[in-house]
């Protein structure tokens, strides 16, 4: 408060500057935060709407609403949106660009003008996909399965190159990040006492630096592959289609942790902040999600149980992928051993992390019927795994990213949205994504395979309930974005630190200057020393 | 909930019987987990709620050795529990026993050809061709007798495609340019479900067919009628000596000539000229005859054409199928 009615009237990063210039070209990390999340916000709408569109289509097993092959470019689009335009960056590049040099008590990231290079060629990729989608639109699914990637029509090539493009992207954020955490820590902040969010961002960082190279090449070899013929994946011509199964999960399983790690930090952040106590098990989350990042690297073949590849390989690959259970059960169980003893105040984020907590459990668990080899036989490729995986990314990644959106809201816009109705938004999220989803185990167990345009009538009860929740689901994150852009512009205005967090960001002005803090700020303890007595500015448990 | 008929269909291949139980205790792992966590956690949401006296004072405990070591090692024991049962399934469920029936499997956008060598026999699945086994009152599909142990041998002739039987817990993805096994035995008469479960385009939702399990009695008969038919799986051998492999390869034991004598070459492991060793399988005779460079066997020389472009596929599995059976006690059957 002090600091606040000292630089009242001093610019914050919103009015330092004007026009769309000073925008689309600022070095600034928060404002390339802040465009990253109109950008990402966009493209979940978009990816949502088609989402939509697919449900309607399977409301009913016959195929009516739309034809197979528009059905078969909607859910390939609506898999490429999501997975590389919205959750892939979202969390590292919409928080992590605001957050991380803010907790770090730097006044940027390392290589700002990198940085800003980083967002250019992520909407150059995105106008390479969407220029894919113009020209009608290509069938691949995400996947990009050869042969079938290979020999079918439309613009693959176009897509692929957007792919290739947004990995520049997402290996320039990574290295950036990375030496940003290396040299700019505020004096003070040791490795472990480094906030939780920003060793998640590192691992994220690790993993995105070493994996996104192999699709790039990937990528690469079959766009060659489709535009000239040299024979890598192709069997017809001499090429190995299993081979590119390996390369492609090579990158999008560690992909998947790209998505899922931040989301770790943020939850870690959120259940010691609204809880107003010391989080348990600081190292073992810290250390968890290092070990998450080395061998999630290792379990690209749990894809492929029934690919054909080497019984042993799959016994090895069904092996590492519950190791990598571990760290993940313990992080969970820290979390809530954090709860303990605390002072929990059920804010927006706090109920965002009990959201987050049900859905990804249910999501690692049925991860565990799928690492099982036997299991996965029957379950691979049905709508079990399609159930399983929006448990854990949407369930998990998205969901953490949005309590992570409401619990930094206020320090990027210095507003407040109406807390009572997103609190009870958050309970309407809750309730229509398990509507949406789980029926889709459910089906996926009783034998209805994902990508089917039509099915057998005896499935259709529970598609018909998924699709009712969907709407739902929809409308609730309509609500959401809603009440957080009027917080933004119009919600009351809020202090430096409201919900009395230590870690630096809370430190300085909300929103914070264009040079993040007027001095710079040391460290002399943990990011979760509570209770908290030096920060004057919050009277607890308003 | 907890009952395998809520989760999946009724299980009825006698070499997957263990699959279900390992979901049930899966989910009895999952709800019990879920309830301590989820309890647990409304517990403290409630009890430590922001306001509330507070009772004890101090810091609230950062660690606790016992209570870590002890949540990393129950979840890694149970899953340990899940791996060595999930991976004993798989192994048996992988490997067709030695006496199994062998059908052929191709896939092609978008339907299921099913060859029979034992009774040369092809039948084609096509949504037509199932209309009108219906109209006769046949068997539809798939056709298999009870209580046999099945060996399906699966290849595409264009992209990728997935042979996904739910009610066996049966799938396999079918390639093209090599083959895959997946194998069942029926233990009850009826019929199933057969889908595609790897995306293949437009009509990858309407590549589905029937498994139709039949006595052993009204399989012969069904194999009997289908003799009449004019669809039949290629001739081996014709291909065999149409396409000139006898000028090199002779099929009677210890037969010198350019390339190797094929008799008796199936199953054996062949020295290579690289010094290594091969299992001459199903997938080492199609890669020998498509690509021959690639593996030469020890004292021969690399002269070998390509038979890629050469031979559909239909010709190639027989080919494969017609040397698989030289040398063999069943090869003269074929």
């Amino acid at each position: 408060m002090i600091e606040d009615n000292l630089h009242k009237s001093e610019p914050n990063y919103l009015t330092a500057s004007r026009g769309l210039r000073s925008w689309l070209f600022t070095v600034d990390h928060k404002r390339i935060g802040v465009m990253y999340l109109v950008a990402t916000t966009f493209f979940m709408m978009a990816g949502g709407i088609l989402a939509g569109v697919l449900r309607m289509e399977l409301f009913t097993a016959a195929g009516d609403v739309v034809d197979a092959d528009t059905y078969n470019r909607l859910f390939t689009l609506h898999g490429s949106i999501m997975v590389f335009l919205v959750i892939i960056p979202a969390a590292p590049a919409v928080i992590g660009n605001f957050i991380l040099p803010l907790m770090l008590g730097a006044k940027d990231v390392a290589f700002p003008r990198l940085n800003l290079a980083s967002f250019h060629i992520y909407m150059c990729g995105a106008v390479l996909l969407l220029l894919a989608m113009i020209m009608g639109s290509f069938d691949t699914g995400w996947t990009f399965y050869t042969p079938y990637s290979t020999t079918t029509s439309g613009p693959v090539a176009w897509a692929l190159g957007g792919v290739f493009v947004l990995g520049f992207s997402s290996i320039l954020t990574g290295l950036n990040f990375i030496v940003t955490i290396h040299k700019m820590r505020a004096p003070g902040m040791t490795w472990f006492r480094m906030p939780l969010l920003l060793w998640s961002l590192y691992a994220t960082s690790a993993v995105q630096l070493l994996a996104t190279p192999v699709l790039a090449i990937t990528v690469l070899l079959l766009v060659l592959e489709r535009t000239i013929g040299i024979g890598i994946f192709d069997p017809n011509l001499g090429g190995d289609p299993i081979l590119f199964q390996h390369f492609f999960w090579f990158y999008s399983h560690p992909a998947v942790y790209i998505m899922i790690l931040p989301a770790f930090g943020i939850i870690s952040e959120m259940v010691s902040v609204h809880a107003q106590r010391p989080i348990f098990g600081y190292k073992g989350i810290a250390l968890s999600s290092l070990s998450i990042a080395i061998v999630g690297s290792l379990v690209w073949g749990h894809h492929m149980f029934t690919s054909g590849q080497s019984i042993y390989a799959s016994v090895m690959f069904s092996f590492l992928t519950f190791f990598v259970a571990v760290p993940t059960a313990i992080k969970v169980f820290s979390w809530v051993a954090t709860l303990y003893r605390g002072q929990i105040q059920l804010s927006p984020p706090m109920m965002y992390v009990f959201t987050f907590l049900a859905l990804f459990m249910i999501g690692g668990l049925t991860g565990v019927v799928l690492g099982a080899l036997s299991l996965d036989v029957h379950l691979h490729d049905t709508y079990f795994v399609v159930a399983h995986f929006h448990y854990v990314m949407m369930g998990g990644a998205i969901i953490a990213y949005i309590g992570g959106l409401h619990h930094w809201w206020p320090k990027m816009f210095g507003r407040m949205y109406p807390k009572k109705l997103a609190s009870f938004t958050s309970i309407l999220v809750f309730i229509s994504f398990n509507m949406t989803f789980f029926p889709m185990f459910l089906v996926g167990s009783r034998g209805m395979p994902r990508r089917y345009y039509e099915y057998i009538v005896s499935f259709q009860s529970l598609n018909q309930i998924a699709t009712v929740g969907a709407v739902l689901l929809g409308l609730s994150l309509f609500v959401t974005l809603g009440y957080l852009i009027w917080g933004a512009i119009w919600g009351p205005v809020v202090s430096a630190n409201p919900w009395n967090g230590l870690s630096l960001e809370w430190r300085t002005t909300s929103p914070p200057s264009q040079h993040n803090f007027h001095e710079q700020p040391t460290v002399q303890g943990g990011p979760y020393d509570y209770p908290a007595e030096s920060t004057e500015l919050h009277v607890r448990g308003t | 909930m907890f009952e395998a008929d809520f989760w999946f269909p009724p299980s009825v291949n006698a070499l997957a019987a263990g699959t279900d139980d390992l979901f049930i205790f899966i989910l009895w792992v999952t709800v019990i987990s879920m309830a301590v966590v989820m309890g647990t956690m409304m517990w403290f949401a409630y009890r430590y709620r922001a306001g509330q006296p507070i009772l004890k004072e101090g810091v609230p405990p950062t660690h606790h050795l016992g209570l870590e070591v002890a949540w990393t090692l129950i979840p890694t024991a149970i899953l340990g529990v899940i791996f060595v049962w999930g991976t004993r399934d798989y192994t048996a469920m992988s490997i067709p026993p030695p006496d199994a029936m062998e059908v052929r499997v191709t896939g092609q956008k978008w339907f299921w050809t099913f060859d029979y060598p034992s009774h040369n026999i092809r039948i084609q699945a096509t949504p037509e061709a199932t209309q009108r086994a219906r109209i006769a009152g046949d068997p539809v599909g798939l056709v298999v007798p009870i209580n046999t142990p099945i060996k399906l041998v699966g290849s595409s002739v264009d992209v990728i495609h997935s042979i996904f039987i739910p009610a066996f817990r049966v799938k396999k993805d079918v390639l093209p340019q090599r083959y895959t096994v997946a194998t069942f035995e029926a233990t009850e008469e009826g019929e199933y479900d057969l889908f595609c479960a790897e995306y293949c385009g437009t009509k990858h939702s309407g590549m589905i067919t029937k498994v139709s399990v039949v006595s052993e009695d009204a399989f012969a008969e069904f194999m009997a009628k289908e003799e009449t038919k004019s669809a039949r799986p290629v001739d081996g051998a014709q291909v065999f000596s149409g396409s000139g492999c006898a000028g090199c390869h002779a099929i009677t034991p210890d037969t010198a000539g350019v390339g190797p004598s094929l008799h008796g070459l199936y199953g054996r492991s062949e020295p290579l000229a690289d010094g290594t060793t091969v299992l001459a399988d199903e997938n080492y005779l199609r890669e020998s005859i498509m690509k021959p460079m690639s593996q030469i066997v020890q004292g021969y020389g690399a002269i070998m054409p390509s038979y890629s472009g050469r031979l559909d596929e239909d010709e190639l599995n027989a080919l494969v199928l017609y040397i698989r059976g030289l040398g063999t006690d069943d090869g003269s059957a074929l």
